[in-house]
Formats: C-alpha cells, sequence, structure tokens
C-alpha cells in the first residue's frame, strides 16, 4: 500500500470519527471544544518553531512531555475505557468547555491568554469525558499537559522564581561562587553585588547566566528518567533534587570559563563560549555526565535489589 | 376550580422548613443580600472599561466572594429536599463558580496593562530628569555650589532610583493580582464543589425520600 492510500484511509477513518462525534450531545460539546485547539494551534506552533530554529531547548522538552502523556494514556487505555463521567461531571465539563470557546475570540491578543483558555477547554474534555478521576489517575499527563499548553516555560519559571525568592538571589549567589573559584585558581576577581570584578574589566552575571533554565532542563530529564525506568516515587525526588543541585554546581564553571573568556581572551571567545556552541558544549557535557551517573545509581538499585530478594 | 386551588397551593406556598433549615435561610439570605449590597455600593459608578475600576472592583469581589459562596451553601442545605430547586441553585453555582475561574484572565490582563503602563510612567519621568540635567551641563551656567562630577552622580542615582522604583512597583502589582487570582479560584472551585454537590442523584448513604413524605412538605 502506498502512501496516498494510507492517507485516504486515515481522513476516512478521522472523518467517520467526526460524523460518529458528532450524533450525540457529548460528542458536538467536544468537536466544539477541539475547534479552539484548531485555532490555537498555529499559534503555538508559531512560537514554537523559530525558537526550535534558533537551537533552544524548549520545544525538545515540550515534545518528550506530549510523548510522555501519549505513552501513558497508551499504555493505560484499558482504565481510560473503562472511567465514565457521571452526570455532574459531564455538566462541569460541557460548563468549562462552552466557557473556554465563548472566551477564546476575545482572547486574541496575547498567547498567554489563548492558552488559559485552551486550557479550560482540555481540562473540560477530560471532566466530561472521563471524570474528575482522570486528573487522579493520571497525574503525570495532567502535569505535563498543563506545561506544555503555554510553549514559554522559561518564563513561567521565571516569574514563580522572581515573585518567592529575594531580588536577584541567584545571580548574586553565582556571582560570588564563581569568583571565590576563580580566586582559588589564582585570578584576582572580586564579587560586588551581580558583577564580577577583574582588574581589567567587570562581568555582569545576567539572568541567563544564573543556572536556573539549564536546571530546571535536567530536573525535568531527571522527571523523564525515573518515569522511562519505572523508579519509585522517592527515588525520583531523589534524582530530581540532585539534578537541581549538579546543574547549578556546574554553573559556576560555566560562568568562570565565560567571565575569563570576556576579559583576557577578547571578545571573539567570549561570543563562542556564551552563545550557540559554548551552550551547546556545556549543556552535552553536562547531560552526558547525568546520564551516566543516573543509569549506574539505577542499575545499583536493580543489583541491590536482586540480591535483596 | 377545586383543582386550581390545590395547584395553587402546590405551587406557590413555601415549603415546611426544620428549625436548623430556617436558620439557615435566614443567615444564607443575609449573607448573599450584605454581599450584593457590598458589592453594588463598592462599584457604585459601573464603567466596566475603566481599568483601576476594574481591577479594584474584582478585588474587592475576591475578598467578599467567601461570605457569598457561605450563603448560597447555607441556602442549598435548606433547598436539599426539594429537588428541582435545589437543581436551579446547582446550576446557577455551576455559572458562577465557571466565569469567576475564567475571570482570572482579565485580572491577569489588567496585571499586565497597569505593570506596562506604571513602567511607561517612571520611565517618562527619569528621562525627563534625565534631560533636564543634561540640559543645565550643555548651558555651562551651573550653580556654584555643584561641580559637574557630582552632575553625573546624579544621572547614575535616578536612574537606578528609576530601577528599584520599577521593582517595588511590579512586586506589588504582581502581588496584588495574585491574592486577587487566587481568592476568585478558590471561590469558583467552592462553587463549582456546592454544585456538584447540589447536582448528585441521592446515592445510597442516603436514600430516596418517601413519595408520601415529599407531598407532605407541600402541604
Amino acid at each position: 500500500m502506498n502512501w496516498q492510500q494510507q492517507l485516504s484511509k486515515f481522513i476516512t477513518r478521522f472523518l467517520c470519527i467526526t460524523k460518529k462525534a458528532a450524533k450525540s450531545h457529548h460528542g458536538r460539546f467536544i468537536l466544539l471544544g477541539l475547534l479552539v485547539g484548531l485555532f490555537y494551534f498555529p499559534q503555538w506552533v508559531g512560537y514554537l518553531l523559530p525558537r526550535a530554529l534558533k537551537g533552544k531547548t524548549g520545544w525538545f522538552l515540550i515534545c518528550c512531555m506530549l510523548c510522555m502523556i501519549g505513552f501513558e494514556l497508551w499504555n493505560k487505555q484499558a482504565v481510560l475505557n473503562r472511567m465514565q463521567a457521571s452526570e455532574e461531571d459531564r455538566w462541569l465539563g460541557h460548563a468549562l468547555i462552552i466557557a473556554g470557546v465563548l472566551v477564546f475570540p476575545f482572547c486574541r491578543f496575547a498567547l498567554w491568554s489563548q492558552s488559559l483558555a485552551w486550557l479550560c477547554v482540555l481540562i473540560g474534555i477530560a471532566i466530561a469525558s472521563w471524570g474528575l478521576v482522570f486528573f487522579y489517575k493520571f497525574p503525570i499527563a495532567t502535569f505535563f499537559a498543563s506545561l506544555t499548553v503555554y510553549p514559554r516555560v522559561g518564563l513561567i519559571s521565571r516569574g514563580l522564581w522572581d515573585f518567592f525568592t529575594p531580588h536577584l538571589l541567584l545571580e548574586k549567589t553565582m556571582a560570588q561562587a564563581s569568583s571565590w573559584a576563580m580566586r582559588m585558581i589564582g585570578f584576582t576577581a572580586m564579587p560586588q553585588g551581580r558583577f564580577i570584578f577583574f582588574p581589567e574589566g567587570a562581568v555582569e552575571v545576567g539572568w541567563g547566566c544564573n543556572g536556573l533554565d539549564m536546571a530546571i532542563t535536567i530536573a525535568l530529564a531527571g522527571l523523564f528518567m525515573g518515569l522511562i525506568y519505572r523508579q519509585k516515587r522517592s527515588e525520583m525526588i531523589w534524582l530530581i533534587s540532585c539534578s537541581i543541585v549538579v546543574a547549578l554546581i556546574a554553573n559556576v564553571p560555566r560562568l568562570m570559563l565565560v567571565s575569563i573568556a570576556y576579559v583576557y581572551w577578547g571578545p571573539q571567545w567570549f561570543h563562542f563560549w556564551h552563545g550557540f556552541w559554548g551552550g551547546q558544549i556545556f549543556s552535552g557535557v553536562l547531560f552526558t555526565i547525568y546520564y551516566y551517573w543516573v543509569t549506574a545509581r539505577i542499575t545499583k538499585g536493580k543489583e541491590k535489589s536482586l540480591s535483596g530478594n | 376550580m377545586f383543582k386550581s386551588n390545590r395547584f395553587i397551593k402546590r405551587r406557590f406556598s413555601l415549603p415546611v422548613l426544620t428549625p436548623a433549615q430556617s436558620i439557615c435561610f435566614v443567615v444564607g439570605s443575609t449573607c448573599i443580600v450584605g454581599f450584593f449590597i457590598d458589592v453594588a455600593v463598592l462599584g457604585a459608578p459601573f464603567i466596566l472599561s475603566d481599568l483601576g475600576w476594574r481591577i479594584d472592583f474584582l478585588q474587592q469581589i475576591g475578598r467578599r466572594s467567601i461570605i457569598f459562596l457561605f450563603g448560597v451553601a447555607l441556602l442549598m442545605y435548606c433547598a436539599f429536599d426539594q429537588r428541582q430547586l435545589k437543581r436551579a441553585l446547582a446550576t446557577f453555582c455551576l455559572v458562577i463558580g465557571v466565569v469567576s475561574l475564567v475571570s482570572s484572565i482579565v485580572v491577569i490582563h489588567d496585571s499586565l496593562e497597569t505593570k506596562n503602563r506604571t513602567f511607561q510612567d517612571i520611565s517618562e519621568q527619569a528621562v525627563q530628569i534625565q534631560s533636564r540635567i543634561d540640559d543645565t551641563r550643555e548651558s555651562g551656567n551651573l550653580p556654584p555650589e555643584i561641580t559637574l562630577s557630582e552632575l553625573e552622580a546624579a544621572a547614575i542615582a535616578i536612574a537606578e532610583q528609576a530601577e528599584a522604583v520599577k521593582l517595588t512597583a511590579s512586586k506589588n502589582i504582581v502581588k496584588a493580582s495574585a491574592s486577587t487570582i487566587g481568592n476568585l479560584a478558590a471561590f469558583g472551585l467552592g462553587m463549582i464543589g456546592l454544585s456538584r454537590v447540589g447536582m448528585q442523584k441521592r446515592r445510597i448513604h442516603s436514600p430516596a425520600p418517601l413519595q408520601a413524605s415529599s407531598q407532605q412538605q407541600y402541604l
């Protein structure tokens, strides 16, 4: 069978499902909700695609999360088919879908508002189809779905961090730690606020250099690995917290390298290490170390449990 | 004639309430009336398009919403034996709950807008002062007690101060809007919970009322 035949088969199947859905009351509501998704999807992709081409990692994380959602739902298909929404669940779900659909046309002014309306619709669809139990039985899918709805994960984490911590806490700490480390090797670096002063010049530790983005990325990677290797909950918390600590500590040598490059080696080297290539090299090294450490830990845990049995 | 009389009695006479239900009815309706009086007075000239009014109004509603929730819950308890009334109340709760959840979009939009406007104001003021300093420096007729380096220091201080003012302003705005969103979301979830309680059909733990007893209430 060539691809055209497959495509036509897929389309007829899709139309068949749509027709079937349009016959019932509930199905019509869901189709109405999915219409919002249809309008939101180009915006969502339109944000992610240019950034993906620039070499940012956000799209990859979002793809991983979507795969995880698909994986979990596919694995527990039997549970999903058995779940049925009660009457009050249906009411609530349909109300949420209608609210999302009504609000969406007025939300076109920005990405965040559209994503909130879409989130409202998604929650409504889940509640109307499977009931509130869905969120209890599929916590990981729920968590990832709510994270992927808005493609700017970094912005949310930055807002939360700024809200709960004192101003420039991490930048100042990073400046102090890296200048201390540089003094250990013999450079004369003095921290002042978020600046590192050398006799030849000064470097500012900005938001992008504080290591939080990398820490979140690696924490999510730890979560993925914990899920793929089917670890216990306590082990997963351990993996994630370790990953955050490792990423923040690894940020210190990176800062040292970048600031030495800026002050002593010239702007060319600074741009190399601070820009795309430096970031790729740094994250590659960090991910490799983290991956081997996690696999070593997991195999050790398996051996232990085998010998214990 | 007799038939229609009974119909009127069935339809329009108040149900017999237990003492607990009567107390709940009185307290609940007081809460709701109080809430509406508050809202009407606080929001008095209703200018929906005005940003400041909207922020203030939603904040006040968010703060007082728990009273409304409490009143509706008490009324729901009074109406618990009458299916139709209970269902109507539950639907009302559902609508209000969903609307209050969705209204958080308005709060976020308004807070972002206020933040932008405040930042613009601060920047404009800083730029004005800066240009005045530049004018003084260029004209050359400085008062004898002020030197050029002092002017430079003043310019840097102004820039720093503008940053600090922006920071505190944004912190305050974010805090206010976060508390409003939190209140409205808690209220909305509470209302949805109430509506679910009202919509639930009687299950095993509370057996369905006998036909006779439900008719007695209308007599």
